[in-house]
């Protein structure tokens, strides 16, 4: 198993597109650490209050988006250029392979993450001093939330590489996540709210500890992610025991 | 050693393969022939393990593809579904094969150089020609060093020198005791360098041998007289099965042209022409009438 994550590390490493998305998640947590943070001064919001904090830090995780990306890539984008053949041969067991890629993804998702949480807090600490404000690194939230959105990312990889397992189309798996977290699970949450706070783009909100709204706590969200990933995964390998490659 | 045992598939209702038994042994070039759509890339992603046959039992090695213990060094397979990520350079695609199939990295380069590649190993392979493409999956395949070579159509894209190329690499590898077996819908190909035939059609095995019987089993001399009458009584007698070709022109099937010419010369009649085909000519003809003669049942 080791080998074969060490060949899943190899194949990231050695694609160009990694490193494009790394950049345009840096940009947009960037941009979105420091609109948040425009936004909240305008609204004469205390920015060095707990509040203030989660109010600007929880956007550290949309970046996450990039590190579905990244895990769709990793496992539906085999198909797409037809590396997938050259993966059996060398693994015939695929659930070994659908494991490697959730391992991996996740992995990945933890070193964006980690990215992304620096750029996060970097910017905001920039901007607070341009908006007069100190940034308060005493606040336990903050270093909560960028830890809830290292975890978040992590989760979507898995919960990319996963999904692209079973439904082996990278565009598709992509297209599908973002309508899903962007436009319906907020319709589906509208609809039954009971169930709304399990769904996965609101267990992220509680992982990031977003100060809009009544969301899971942060171990609890956890676990429901890595439960979304680990299930779909696990579909993934019933299916693939029957499927030609 | 290869052995394909009752195999069948159906996509749908789609009968893809039906009841397919052949043998590929070591120390020969198998040449597996068929039409375009004939099932020869379904037999052999069945083979690796890549699709599951609905019943029968496809070996290598006396295992499923599935069970060995380390496929990449057993089998060496090139198949038309593989791909590459085209800004993954060709050297990197290599390194990720081996580093999951526990071979060396040294492995790599020697791979390289022996398909000749080793000058663009360095550029994506989004950028390589059909013919490169279709070195680097042959670089992949001999990775492990493997016993057996499974091979989809591999001579697609290679240019005449190529070609000359995989046909020596195919014969020392043959000529070592490995096992080879190769698709193929270009007879010219396969004849140069198979020393068994498997022809399928529509699913079916519909003939498989040692290729020198199986073209002589369609071994014909062709004989012109002004005594045709004399010659198809002398046929009759020696029981040769004769063709009408023409007016004066005759087929016989079965015989050399030496037993013709000798039992000719003793019956006193005069030939104005005595030939035998030549063999492409009869490799062509055994694939035309198996794979015709499938079409219009």
């Amino acid at each position: 198993m080791i080998d074969l994550l060490a060949a899943e590390v190899l194949k990231l490493r050695t694609t160009r597109t990694i490193g494009l998305l790394l950049l345009a998640m840096i940009g947009i947590t960037g941009l979105a650490v420091t609109g948040a943070v425009v936004l909240a001064a305008n609204a004469n919001l205390d920015l060095e209050s707990e509040r203030g904090v989660r109010t600007v830090l929880h956007v550290s995780a949309s970046g996450a988006l990039f590190v579905l990306v990244l895990g769709a890539m990793i496992s539906a984008g085999e198909f797409r250029h037809g590396t997938a053949t050259d993966t059996f041969l060398t693994t015939p067991r695929r659930w070994r392979v659908v494991a490697a890629k959730l391992v991996t993804a996740a992995g990945a998702g933890v070193v964006f993450g980690a990215v992304a949480a620096a750029t996060a807090l970097a910017v905001a600490a920039h901007v607070y001093a341009i908006k007069g404000f100190v940034f308060p690194l005493s606040s336990s939230e903050g270093w909560q939330i960028l830890a809830g959105a290292i975890v978040y990312a992590a989760s979507l990889g898995a919960l990319g590489a996963a999904t692209g397992s079973l439904v082996r189309n990278q565009v598709g798996v992509i297209v599908g996540w973002l309508v899903w977290l962007l436009l319906a699970e907020n319709i589906v949450a509208g609809l039954a709210p009971d169930v709304g706070r399990w769904l996965p783009g609101a267990a992220g909100r509680g992982l990031v500890l977003d100060p809009n709204g009544d969301f899971l706590s942060q171990p609890v969200a956890a676990v429901v992610l890595a439960a979304y990933a680990v299930t779909i995964a696990a579909a993934a390998i019933v299916i693939e025991r029957r499927r030609d490659a | 050693m290869i052995e394909v045992t009752g195999v069948s598939k159906l996509y749908g209702a789609t009968v893809a393969l039906k009841d397919v038994t052949f043998t590929a042994p070591p120390g020969q070039v198998t040449g597996f022939l068929g039409p375009n759509g004939a099932g020869k890339t379904t037999a052999l992603r069945i083979l690796l393990g890549l699709a599951r046959p609905g019943t029968g039992t496809a070996l290598i090695d006396g295992k499923r593809y599935a069970d060995l213990p380390s496929p990449r060094r057993v089998v060496g397979a090139v198949i038309d579904s593989m791909g590459f990520e085209p800004g993954r350079t060709g050297r990197n695609h290599l390194r990720v094969v081996a580093r999951a199939a526990k071979i060396s990295r040294t492995r790599v380069d020697d791979v390289l150089e022996f398909v000749e590649l080793t000058d663009a190993a360095d550029r994506a392979a989004g950028g390589y020609s059909l013919g490169m493409r279709q070195r680097l999956a042959l670089a992949s395949a001999l990775l492990g060093d493997p016993q057996v070579l499974l091979l989809d159509e591999p001579a697609n894209g290679l240019d005449p020198a190529g070609m000359a190329w995989l046909r020596r690499l195919l014969t020392d590898w043959a000529g070592q005791g490995r096992t080879v077996l190769f698709s193929s819908h270009v007879l010219t190909e396969v004849e140069f360098v198979a020393n068994r035939i498997v022809i399928i059609d529509h699913g079916r095995v519909v003939r498989e041998g040692v290729a020198e019987d199986l073209y002589g089993s369609q071994r014909a001399v062709v004989v012109r007289t002004e005594d045709r009458a004399g010659l198809e009584r002398l046929a009759e007698a020696e029981g040769w099965t004769i063709r009408r070709d023409g007016a004066d022109r005759v087929v016989i099937g079965g015989v050399t042209s030496a037993v013709v010419g000798a039992a000719v010369a003793r019956a006193g009649i005069a030939l104005t022409e005595l030939s035998s085909e030549t063999s492409s000519r009869r490799l062509e003809d055994l694939f035309l009438d198996l794979t015709a003669a499938e079409e219009n049942p």
